[in-house]
Parts: structure tokens; C-alpha cells; sequence
């Protein structure tokens, strides 16, 4: 995903903001964030980053 | 402008299976979104499958942002394998912000209990019992994502009720235009 994208996320379980966990990403091409994780400060759940796709979906979901 | 149509458009890969195939209704939709689209739209589809139609209006419109998503892990990676901005998510879940235009082909076929043979496939059609289960998801919260100058281009059939489908969104407060329309036969 590209950075700026994450001005449209939300968090799917509290609609709350989302931030990108700079720590967790492993893979970057350009300003894409191939492989890492959002994180909901609110919720405290982590969002993985797959193939350059957000995850934007409650654990069960998945 | 020249309408496209589904033969000259073909899903290449053969691992797609499990991804919604373009057909009549997408091409309908694709062509509405080409007259709908205006230049620096910020554009969102949900639930892209192949991600043809947000494609081709990222193509058609040079300014505009066109993100989409879809909650079905191969058609993520189909549509991001065609260079689109993709989200796995469930209709508005993942997402915040408004947008110009909302695009969405929604699985509208009523459909009982049954067995499944192809989960991520068929969420790609089945509508629930009436058809129009996630249709009515969609439209209670369509307009918290819309912008002032926001519009939605919906696909509905006669077989899920068109007009109980217009009528949940009148109720919604939405003004309801029929912009395309097409007869198929099943």
C-alpha cells in the first residue's frame, strides 16, 4: 500500500485512526509498504500488510 | 464514447477461479462509471473482483485517485497485480473519509441455505434470502462516506426488487437516478 492511503483507513472494529508501525515493515518498493502492520492504539490490534494489501478486517473475519 | 464490451475484455490468468469473472453487469457498470467519472473525482469501488472497472477509469482519468477493495484474498491480489490501490475489507469497514463517487456491483442474487462450493466465489453474488441483504448494508452507510459532492453508482437487478432496493435508498435520503439498464436472460 502506499503511504498516503492510510489517510482513508480506519481501524474495522472502532472506526478510530490507524498508524503505520514503521518497526514492522519488512518489505518497501518506492513509497509502497509491501509487508508490515497498522496498529489501532484504541482497539490495541494490529492490522497486517499482505503482499502490498492492508487487512482491514476484526481478527475472526480473516 | 465507444461502449465496452465484454468480449474485448478478458480475465488473462487462469488462477483466478476463485474471482468473480467480468460480465454483463460489470460491463454495465463500467460504462456508467465512464460517464459518471470526473476528472480529480477521489473514486472508491467496493468489492473490485478482477478491479477492471477501477482500471479502466484510472486509466481514463489521469488526476483522479481510484481506491478499491474487496473482501475475498484472491481478488486482492488480482486487482493489486493490476497496479490498483487494494484494501481487504468489508464494504466500509477498513475505511474513513469521504468520497466523490462510490462505485459498487454488489452480489444482489437471493440465495437460501445451501452448500457451498466455492466460499470466496459465491460471496461475489449471494445477496442473502432476498437479494438485496447487502445491498441495504451498503446504502445505511453509503452516505457517511460521500462528499458534498458525492454520487453512487449501484447495480441492482429486477431479481433481487429493484424497487424496494430504490425505495431503502429514498428512505436513506438519497435522490435516485436509473442511469443504465440492460435485459438479460438467464
Amino acid at each position: 500500500m502506499r503511504r498516503d492511503l492510510i489517510d482513508l483507513l480506519a481501524c474495522p472494529i472502532c472506526k478510530g485512526d490507524l498508524i503505520i508501525e514503521s518497526e514492522s515493515i519488512s518489505k518497501e518498493e518506492g513509497d509502497e509498504i509491501i509487508e508490515g502492520r497498522l496498529y489501532c492504539s484504541r482497539c490495541k490490534e494490529y492490522y497486517p500488510i499482505e503482499d502490498g494489501v492492508p487487512i482491514l478486517l476484526p481478527p475472526e473475519m480473516r | 464514447m465507444p461502449e465496452i464490451k465484454s468480449s474485448s475484455i478478458q480475465m488473462n490468468e487462469k488462477s483466478e477461479s476463485h474471482v468473480y469473472e467480468p460480465a454483463e453487469d460489470t460491463f454495465l457498470l463500467l460504462n456508467a462509471a465512464l460517464n459518471e467519472a470526473e476528472e480529480n473525482d477521489l473514486i472508491l469501488e467496493l468489492g473490485t473482483g478482477s478491479g477492471i472497472i477501477a482500471k479502466a477509469l484510472s486509466e481514463r482519468l489521469k488526476i483522479s485517485k481510484v481506491v478499491t477493495t474487496d473482501i475475498n484474498p484472491h481478488a486482492v491480489r488480482y486487482a493489486r497485480s493490476k497496479g490498483l490501490d487494494v484494501i481487504r475489507t468489508y464494504l466500509f469497514r477498513g475505511l474513513k473519509g469521504k468520497f466523490d463517487l462510490i462505485i459498487f456491483n454488489p452480489p444482489y442474487l437471493p440465495m437460501g441455505e445451501r452448500e457451498i462450493e466455492d466460499r470466496w466465489l459465491e460471496i461475489s453474488w449471494d445477496g442473502g434470502d432476498d437479494g438485496r441483504r447487502i445491498i441495504n448494508e451498503f446504502l445505511d452507510g453509503v452516505g457517511r462516506h460521500l462528499s458534498k459532492r458525492g454520487r453512487f453508482l449501484l447495480v441492482v437487478s429486477s431479481l433481487s426488487g429493484m424497487d424496494e432496493a430504490i425505495k431503502s435508498a429514498e428512505d436513506e435520503g438519497f435522490k435516485i437516478e436509473i442511469i443504465s439498464e440492460e435485459k438479460l436472460f438467464f
